[in-house]
């Protein structure tokens, strides 16, 4: 121990504080935020020097920067927007109901509203437009229903209403829940662009291939998102994703949150099987009765306490191997303004290219087995488009994300070019030319956003089916069953973008124990 | 003319006309729609379970039962591995064979069987009605969730975790999804690992010349009073809110209060996409193909009452899979094989493609196919067997589950989304005799 | 140390390395199979071998038993880990007895943990639990090794097991202790053991020297073998519970009881305040009055079978899950699984024959369900301080 004295706060203990949040993404900073507002003494914990996570803005060339991490907001939790006041705290919609425009392979194109039940009640189709409004009408019903399920929330109220579900949307839940995407929307839809376009949000951001079990309900958990009060909606924030979290660290900090960046925590105290507090990196000790953790599973609790006093049925749900896809975030910076009427049409709607459905299951089965697909679906924004503030007059961004892409540790610089390749020609395919156009690129793999987070690459791949992300969740809150532990990290969350409900729910958690132990501040 | 049933089966299989016989003895009034044409290609050995053998009567009928002496997975260089249904027999088998993992062997197999989330998922897939029990999954304890994050997962997931020698996976893999055709990477197919662990293969032997399993068993249908219709399905419709109408191809209807596929095969003849079940492996056709010798040659591994797996790695499983739905017969084949009882070899496989793709787009199975499957089937077992493709004398190739793409089905997905909750499709299973009795049991009975 | 349960289906049971003696020892030739292992049932009779047991001493053959030796640097933590035992606290010899339990505290099954050396432990259980080292060794510098195949274990038991060991030129060299050594050229393990009651000592060698070893204990040890049925009684006048018998494991396929230590009355080998060990938070979530025990009866009856319906206030509480006639309080002795009120002390037992109505029963104390009342006592104490 003669190393650690050295340092600054070796072998100090610091007491008084009623909870510690470990980790200062949107979900940790969620949680800390509705700690603090309980009024507890809360301390927030980062361990690298930015807050926020993934999610922060850098520079793609000089004047040009760019949102890392997310681009839009589809899933974030309603609750928490107005728990914690965020539209106080800075939350601004841009653009709060985007519409897509949809790109396919034979040059077609389809236009969906943002308003998902008003696009399929004017969808102009004879066979598809009925059929569509049927499809919204059972999805949306059914995602709405669900919409506790993914909060990993108290399994006891899931069963309640379960049990309470009609017969018929018990039975289409099951169908939902179960059945690849492909057979739901071939029993909903006829073929055409609409169920190709469905087909690929449905595989969008998910390592469960549309063809496969289970991936439907990717599909069902987008639409259980709502954003300003509208299901199924994407939202671009007033200065980007950011702008949540900024707000989120303006919250937690109007509830006198104290948030220590560049402070790493070694490990969690236990004592009595109650978390007491945790062993920073530097040395020396915080002392609390609740922590949240907001890390990643392996890292909480196979590091910060350890294999050697953690349940082996815990240990092995939570270690167990998670599929090999990711998905890679690619952000351009394009000369002038676009020329292409086409384009230009297009520019403040979210832009999506759908390969075909051979082309798509392929590309899963490429990007499962290590190659690089040479289709990828493409979900691109123009930002400066859909928010006119940052706009710059010589230059403009394209933020993409593509799916599926191989999962890599640490991908050298011909994977990369290989990677950067695919991703601009599927780009191309909707927006041609713009190779020439680009002036800067930053292309962001799994393994650069976890490098930036100090996180290992794995946290960051693609998550698995939505029912094993579900089962996994209820396994990971339970913080193998150490008292005083909550846990928000990635396994506790469920669909891939900005969420913050397991924030929330640890957050709703702690709270609601700490008042029934009497252990309140 | 409209006949009324409670039940309407259709298929020609064992599992259909098990679950026929047992409904129709419970007091259920019984059709069974069956295609013209019949092969007797089916299998000589399935799930025969005590339950169905008792409530049938079958050793009234002169059958006997005999056990599947061994798995066995003919590996490349001679390499083979070999399990029984016995825990400790196969444990002393991998012992000998110095494979580590008989250790787990016990603990694997118990683990794999109780895997009572994936039971769950079976039955929630199979019926649609009862979607609440299904949809629970949701709501378990913290080891049921657990153990549902593992059904969930992959077959090739399960497997690394437990196991550490590779010809031992391969050969789980083989005998698990060899029935599914599915590749093992996807999710869900973990559950085939616990279906296959708790079926129990058996051989059925009839009496010396005696009418074999699938005679035997319509015979029973038909003394417990279940009817038959010997023609083609032409459509099926709903009426009210509770029957179901079934035309047939001379105009006749059936009018039932619920229809069981009890293979997807049968569904998929009739223009019908199977359920929505993970191990339905949709996309694929099941080739069965029956080998007469010139002359005897001794059994693979001198063991004839074995079953046995032709198979490379695990990896090729999925291999095939994608060739499957790409529209293409895998290069590399998976086959399964067994020695019928008068010499004949049957050969399966559940890798060919339900339709073919080509620079023109999806077209049916040929003739032409048909023989190029034949072929490949044969050069697989050559791969193994030596001097084995000079001594193939006679084939006969059926191909179930193969889809006409210029035909489009009737309605995919479980009978609700077309409105029809009372249609019941079964996917490939180990244990297929089984899960339609039980499914039929359930029906009945209102669930 | 006990055994499980009989096998179900005798699936072509092993041989033991000292089964060919066994088999030539046996008189009665009955057999069974335990863990897949041929074992004895009767060599002589049981009335015999149970007497010799209690005031002479008896030799048994172990091997049926799953042993484990456990190496590296964390190794008693990985064995804390997987059983209730504190092993980081044992000393080079000395043994401990615990419970395996699943993360939400139900009993897998009874362990038993020796230290040989400062890095080498020795695991015992009824049954194997290959997966669960397998996945307890994951992030833990340790590694287990199953050594049932290479090993044979002979168990001494009665008052006179030393002076046999003497006889037999095995006396190892702490009274007390386990230890290894190379005795006449063999490499040997032995440590002290209890089967019941029963102190003993138990050897555990290189299976190729089973039937020296054994020869010599019996030719000049004078010792004679104990089958399964007669140890049965001495399991439970000294109120081991059974597994696979008495309680169920919580792993098993298709079980939906669960039973923790308490309801199993072993509390005590699997205090809250021990070291961690698996299963602990999931005990703390468990209610601290259990819903059911598992109790020692003595009947005043020679016919009770297991099964049997127990009263308590004239309201059926359970049922027998193991008994024996013990020679000893010319009375049956039973396992009983009941229901609440657990504190009851008398109670009737159903008669099979018809129309004999019940008989009575009282809680017998036996060595185990003291430590259990003493350790509930104990808690008690704490409790109300």
């Amino acid at each position: 121990m003669s190393d650690a004295q050295h340092k600054p706060g070796a072998g100090r203990i610091e007491g008084g504080i009623d909870a510690i949040v470990i980790g200062a993404d949107a979900e940790g900073l969620t949680a800390a935020a509705y700690l603090g507002r309980a009024g507890y003494n809360t301390i927030l914990l980062e361990a690298g020097v930015d807050i926020g996570g993934p999610v922060c803005a850098r520079e793609l060339c000089p004047g040009q920067n760019y949102i890392d991490g997310e681009h839009l907001i589809s899933i974030l939790d309603p609750a928490v927007i107005a728990d914690l006041d965020l539209y106080r705290h800075g939350v601004s919609y841009a653009a709060r109901c985007l519409d897509t425009a949809y790109f396919f392979e034979d040059g077609e194109t389809l236009q969906l509203g943002g308003d998902l039940q008003m696009a399929a009640a004017a969808f102009d189709d004879e066979e598809a437009g009925p059929a569509f409004q049927k499809f919204i009408t059972d999805v949306f019903e059914a995602a709405a229903f669900c919409r506790p399920g993914f909060e990993a929330g108290p399994a006891s109220d899931i069963e309640k209403a379960m049990r309470a579900a009609p017969r018929a949307l018990a039975a289409r839940l099951n169908f939902f829940s179960l059945a690849p995407a492909q057979e739901v929307l071939d029993a909903y839809l006829p073929d055409g662009p609409l169920k190709a376009a469905l087909l690929c949000e449905a595989g969008f951001r998910s390592a469960a291939a549309p063809h496969e079990p289970f991936s439907f309900m990717t599909l069902v958990r987008r639409w259980a998102g709502e954003i300003a009060g509208l299901q199924g909606a994407c939202a671009y924030p007033q200065g980007g994703a950011i702008a949540v979290v900024t707000a989120l660290r303006r919250a937690a900090q109007a509830a006198k949150v104290d948030i220590r960046a560049a402070t790493g925590v070694a490990s969690i105290l236990i004592e009595q099987d109650h978390a007491a507090g945790v062993e920073l990196e530097g040395g020396g000790q915080i002392r609390a009765p609740i922590i949240v953790a907001a890390g990643a599973a392996r890292r909480v609790f196979m590091e910060m306490i350890g294999a050697a006093v953690i349940d082996i049925e815990f240990q092995r749900a939570i270690t167990a191997a998670r599929p090999k896809l990711a998905s890679g975030h690619m952000h351009l910076a394009l000369k002038g303004v676009a020329r292409d009427e086409k384009t230009r049409a297009h520019m403040n709607r979210r832009l999506v290219y759908a390969p075909p459905r051979e082309a798509l299951r392929r590309a899963f089965a490429d990007a499962r087995a290590g190659r690089v697909p040479s289709d990828l679906m493409i979900e691109a924004v123009f930002p400066d488009a859909l928010d006119e503030e940052t706009g710059g007059e010589k230059m403009q961004l394209l933020s993409a994300i593509a799916h599926p892409l191989p999962f890599d540790e640490a991908p050298d610089a011909a994977r990369r070019g290989e990677v950067e390749k695919a991703i601009l020609a599927n780009i191309e395919k909707f927006a041609p030319d713009i190779e020439d156009r680009i002036k800067a690129r930053a292309l962001r793999l799994a393994s650069d956003i976890a490098t930036s987070t100090g996180a290992p690459a794995q946290d960051y791949a693609a998550p698995p089916s939505i029912i094993e992300q579900v089962a996994l969740a209820r396994v990971a809150s339970s913080a193998g069953y150490v008292g005083g532990l909550y846990f928000c990290g990635r396994e506790a969350r469920i669909g891939a973008g900005l969420s913050c409900a397991a924030g929330r729910v640890a957050a709703k958690a702690a709270l609601f124990e700490a008042k029934r132990g009497g252990r309140a501040a | 003319m409209t006949a009324t049933f409670d039940l309407t089966v259709i298929g020609a299989d064992e599992a259909s006309f098990s679950a026929a016989a047992v409904a129709a003895r419970t007091g259920a009034s019984v059709a069974i729609i069956r295609p013209r044409k019949r092969k007797n290609m089916a299998a000589s050995y399935c799930d025969m379970p005590n339950f169905v053998w008792r409530r049938l009567d079958l050793h009234e009928y002169g059958l006997s039962l005999e056990r599947i002496s061994a798995r066995v997975t003919l590996g490349p260089d001679g390499a083979t591995v070999t399990t029984h249904e016995g825990v400790r027999e196969t444990q002393a088998a991998l012992a000998q064979e110095g494979k580590a993992d008989h250790l787990l062997w016990a603990d694997f197999v118990d683990e794999m069987t109780a895997l009572e989330a994936g039971r769950r998922l079976r039955e929630a897939a199979s019926m649609p009605k009862n979607g609440a029990a299904g949809f629970s999954l949701f709501s378990g304890s913290v080891r049921d969730c657990a153990a549902l994050a593992q059904a969930t997962g992959s077959c090739a997931a399960a497997l690394d975790d437990y196991l550490e020698d590779d010809a031992l996976k391969t050969h789980i893999a083989a005998h698990a999804l060899g029935p599914t055709g599915l590749g093992g990477g996807e999710p869900g197919s973990a559950l085939a690992l616990s279906e296959f662990f708790d079926a129990h293969a058996w051989r059925v032997r009839p009496d010396e010349d005696g009418p074999s399993l699938l005679s035997t068993l319509e015979t029973a249908c038909k003394d417990s009073g279940v009817e038959f219709f010997t023609k083609d399905l032409a459509e099926i419709a709903r009426e009210g809110a509770r029957h179901v109408v079934v035309s047939l191809a001379d105009g006749e209807t059936i009018k039932t209060r619920y229809v069981l596929f009890a293979s997807p095969g049968a569904a998929l003849k009739a223009g019908m996409r199977a359920s929505a079940c993970p191990l339905a492996g949709h996309g694929a056709a099941t080739a069965v193909l029956r080998i007469a010798l010139k002359r005897p040659m001794p059994p693979a591994a001198q063991d004839d009452k074995a079953v046995f797996q032709v198979l490379d790695g695990a990896g090729d499983l999925q291999i095939a899979r994608e060739a499957a739905l790409d529209g293409r017969l895998p290069d590399n084949l998976p086959v399964e094989f067994e020695y019928a009882a008068n010499g004949d070899i049957i050969v399966r496989t559940a890798y060919c493609p339900a339709a073919f793709r080509d620079d023109e787009g999806w077209r049916e199975w040929t003739g032409q196919d048909r023989q190029a499957a034949a072929r490949r089937m044969i050069d697989q077992l050559a791969r193994r067997i030596p001097e084995f493709s000079a001594n193939v004398r006679k084939t006969k190739i059926e191909v179930i589950g193969a889809v006409s793409p210029d035909r489009p089905p009737v309605f995919t997905g479980p009978g609700f989304a077309a409105g029809m909750e009372n249609i019941i499709i079964q996917p490939n299973r180990h244990n297929a005799v089984a899960a339609a009795v039980q499914l039929v049991d359930r029906m009945l009975a209102g669930e | 140390m006990i055994f499980p349960a009989e096998d179900m289906i005798v699936d072509s049971p092993r041989a033991t390395p000292l089964y060919a003696a066994a088999a030539s020892a046996s008189e009665a030739n009955i057999w069974t199979s335990v863990n897949g292992w041929s074992l004895a049932r009767v060599f002589t009779s049981v009335e015999k071998e149970y007497h010799a047991a209690k005031n002479s001493a008896a030799i048994a053959d172990l091997g049926a038993l799953s042993r484990w030796a456990v190496r590296g640097h964390e190794a008693a933590q990985f064995l804390s880990r997987i059983t209730t035992a504190p092993a980081p606290r044992l000393g080079i010899g000395e043994s401990a007895r615990g419970l395996i339990l699943d993360g939400d505290g139900g009993v897998l099954d009874l362990a038993e943990v020796s230290r040989l050396s400062d890095g080498l432990f020795l695991l015992t259980t009824p049954t194997a639990h290959a997966r669960r080292l397998q996945l307890g060794a994951r992030g833990v510098d340790a590694l287990g090794e199953d050594i049932c195949e290479a090993v044979a274990a002979i168990g001494v038991f009665g008052p006179r097991a030393s002076d046999v060991l003497s006889a037999a030129g095995m006396k190892m060299p702490g009274e007390d202790v386990a230890a290894s050594a190379v005795v006449r050229g063999v490499e040997t393990a032995a440590r002290p053991i209890q089967f019941g009651a029963l102190a003993g000592v138990e050897l555990i060698f290189p299976a190729a020297d089973a039937l020296t070893i054994w020869e010599r204990l019996v030719r000049r040890g004078k010792a004679g073998p104990i089958g399964l049925d007669a140890m049965e009684i001495l399991r439970i006048e000294s109120g081991a519970p059974r597994p696979g018998v008495d309680f169920v494991a919580a792993d098993h396929p298709g079980t939906a009881t669960r039973r923790t230590p308490a309801e199993i009355g072993l509390p005590h080998l699997a205090p809250l305040d021990r070291g961690w060990y698996n299963g602990r938070r999931g005990l703390r979530y468990v209610a601290t009055q259990p819903e059911r025990r598992l109790v020692t009866l003595s009947i005043d009856d020679e016919r009770s079978m297991p099964g049997a319906a127990v009263f308590a206030g004239g309201k059926p509480v359970g049922r027998i899950t193991s008994c024996a006639w013990s020679p000893a309080i010319k009375r049956v002795v039973a396992f009983a699984d009941v229901a609440r009120p657990v504190g009851a002390k008398e109670y009737e037992i159903a008669v099979p024959a018809p129309g004999e109505g019940r008989v009575a029963a009282k809680l017998y104390e036996t060595p185990e369900s003291a430590l259990a009342k003493a350790f509930r006592q104990a808690q008690d104490a704490a409790a109300k301080s």
